[in-house]
Formats: structure tokens, sequence, C-alpha cells
């Protein structure tokens, strides 16, 4: 059964004010994750979607931002599995970046640093080290043990020191 | 190299900085929460068969025109093609989000099916399609040609569909709507 038709109106109103919420703060970290804003908003759909399939998760839980987030990480995760599959460099190499929009550097920067990360290790800095959560709260969000989590986020931040130390020679990213 | 070694805090806090700083520039779209839930699973979408509601699909395609494929699963059967695991045929109803043009099948309200998903062009319409026509959404291509929409969203998804004449050919797709999931075409080599 379809579990969309048991959630009462009530409970769909208020997920989907959480969720409008949240969206503004999500769409800005896909799109730097992804650096593709339409990718993003794919993206952002599927977690809707996969959300809203238990909206009491979302209303319930303690930190929904983060929640939520590591629903969209998932979600970008299965993405790239199956870009893998399909072989979309064409797509990342034709010059159609954000449809023709301007390209931010800062999102190209901050692409550059995520790349340098597994899907994992982006997680983990970006819930701890920029949302601001706990290792153990992180480790439960991603349902690994805390120890994971900090020997994971220990090699993160020895790749981005090298990514830093490699955009400082090369000149890149001046305001390091 | 780097004239002294960063500890990790400072690792952090510059990643930090530099990601706050970037997505701070990022502008949010106008109406992007009706962008992304306008595709969910609502009611008023599930009128074709509420016994079928877990494998409804909705798809939104443009052809120049935003227009949408509002999923209506009729049927799905396993695919015996070794190369494809779990092979789904999915039948959906096309839905032109152009209110005008949808009691009307001119050629300017229609959705062209174009035969090549990479290289699309008006000579390479193999069939047209309206709203209210059932097509059946055999695979999907992520790597298509990248289509805008009157909006400026844009997808590179292309569905392979056939039409109900039995000709088949691509519908471009903006944002997947569906909550079921097409089989990936193979790729093409």
């Amino acid at each position: 059964m379809n579990r969309e038709e048991s959630v009462i109106p009530g409970t769909r109103t208020r997920f989907d004010d959480m969720f409008c919420e949240l969206l503004p703060r999500l769409y800005r970290r896909a799109a730097t994750i992804s650096g593709d804003r339409h990718a993003a908003e794919d993206a952002l759909h599927d977690t809707y979607v996969k959300l809203a399939a238990r909206p009491d998760a979302l209303l319930s839980h303690p930190h929904p931002y983060a929640y939520a987030f590591t629903v969209l990480l998932n979600t970008m995760r299965d993405g790239w599995r199956h870009s893998r599959r399909q072989v979309l460099s064409a797509d990342v190499d034709g010059g159609s970046w954000d449809g023709g929009f301007r390209i931010l550097e800062g999102e190209l920067e901050t692409s550059r640093l995520m790349a340098a990360l597994t899907r994992r290790q982006a997680a983990i800095i970006l819930l701890v080290d920029v949302d601001g959560l706990t290792l153990d709260q992180a480790a439960e969000l991603l349902g690994v043990h805390r120890g994971t989590v900090a020997r994971a986020r220990g090699r993160a931040l020895r790749k981005l020191r090298a990514v830093l130390d490699a955009a400082e020679a090369d000149g890149w990213g001046g305001a390091w | 190299m780097s004239p002294r070694r960063r500890t990790d805090e400072q690792v952090a806090a510059q990643v930090r900085a530099r990601i706050v700083a970037a997505e701070n520039r990022i502008p949010v779209p106008p109406e992007l929460m009706q962008r992304v839930t306008a595709s969910s699973p609502r009611p008023e979408f599930e009128r074709p068969r509420r016994r079928w509601s877990t494998m409804m699909v909705a798809v939104a395609a443009v052809l120049g025109l935003l227009c949408g494929v509002t999923g209506a699963v009729v049927y799905f059967h396993r695919d015996a093609r070794a190369t494809m695991p779990a092979s789904t045929d999915v039948t959906v109803t096309v839905f032109n989000a152009e209110v005008p043009c949808e009691p009307l099948r001119t050629i300017e309200c229609s959705l062209g099916v174009q035969s090549d998903p990479h290289q699309p062009a008006p000579e390479k319409v193999v069939a047209r399609v309206w709203h209210g026509d059932t097509v059946t959404a055999i695979c999907v291509v992520a790597d298509g040609k990248r289509v805008l929409d009157e909006s400026g969203v844009s997808s590179t998804r292309w569905y392979r569909v056939r039409t109900a004449n039995g000709v088949i050919g691509y519908l471009p797709g903006v944002r997947t709507r569906n909550s079921v999931e097409i089989q990936v075409c193979p790729t093409r080599r």
C-alpha cells in the first residue's frame, strides 16, 4: 500500500511547511556538493518524495535539517551511481554548467573541495564542521559508529589540507 | 606548498568559511518549492488506479514549453532482456501543463517524440503525442541533450517511450516525477 494514503492532511501540511523551511538550505547545500543547480533540483525532488513517504520521521526528528540532508546525500549518491553507469562525462564537460548561467567561482572551488572526498567523508565534514553537529549526532544520522566518523573526518581533513595547499600553490581561491 | 602546516581545526575553519560563503552566494530559485513538490504523488494524481498507487509515476516533459507527464501506472511486467536488471515498462498518461493546450490536438500543442535523445532536432521527430495520450516508458537516458523549459529549468533525462501506435522514441524529462524507478537504457556505444 502507498503510505501516503494513510497520511492525515494535517501531517502533510506540517511536513510541507517544514520542508519548505528547510528547502533553501538544502538547495544551496545540494548545489554546492553537486556543482550543478539542476542536479540539485532533481535531487531535492527525489528527496522530497522519499521524505514524504514517511512525513512523521522528519517531523519528529530532533534535527530535521540534518535528517533531511542525509536523505538528500543518499539520493545524490544513488544518482551518482546511476550517472557512473550512464557515462555522464559528456554532460559534465559540455559547457552547460548551470544551464548557461554564470559560473560561480565559489561553487566551483567548493565543488573541488568536495570532489576530493568520498561521499561519507563529505557528509561528515558538512555535518560536523559546517553544520556543527557532534560526532555522535553525525554517527547516528549516518548509521555508523562514532569511531568511524572520527576516522573518516580525520582522513577527510588530511585530504582537504592537501587541496588547500595545492590551491594556494596554484593561486586559485585567493581567499584561502 | 604551504609555508606552515595547518592544524585540523584550521583546515576545518577554512573549509567551513569557504562553504558557507559559497552557499550564501547561491540564489534560491523562485517557486523552488512548487517545482520540487509539484510532482509528488498527491491525491489528485492518484485517480487512475488506487490499487496501483505504489507504482505511480509522473514524468514532467518539455519540448520548448513546459509540459508534464502525469504518472498513471497501468501495468508492468518483467522484461527478459538479459542486459537489464528487473526491467519494468511503465505506462504513463501525457499531461500538458499548458492548460489551453490540453483539449487541442494541434501541432503547436503536441510533444514531439524524438529519435535521438542526444541530438534532437525537428526533423528527428518520429511521432507526436498530446495531452491525455498514453505512452509506455521503457527506460530512461540520463545523458541526453539538455533541454530547457520556459522557466529556465533543464534536464538531460530523456525517456524512451512507445506510443500507442507502436512508435518508439524519446521524450525529454525535467526532474523525474517518478516514485517508481524506471530502468536505465543501455549505454549507447
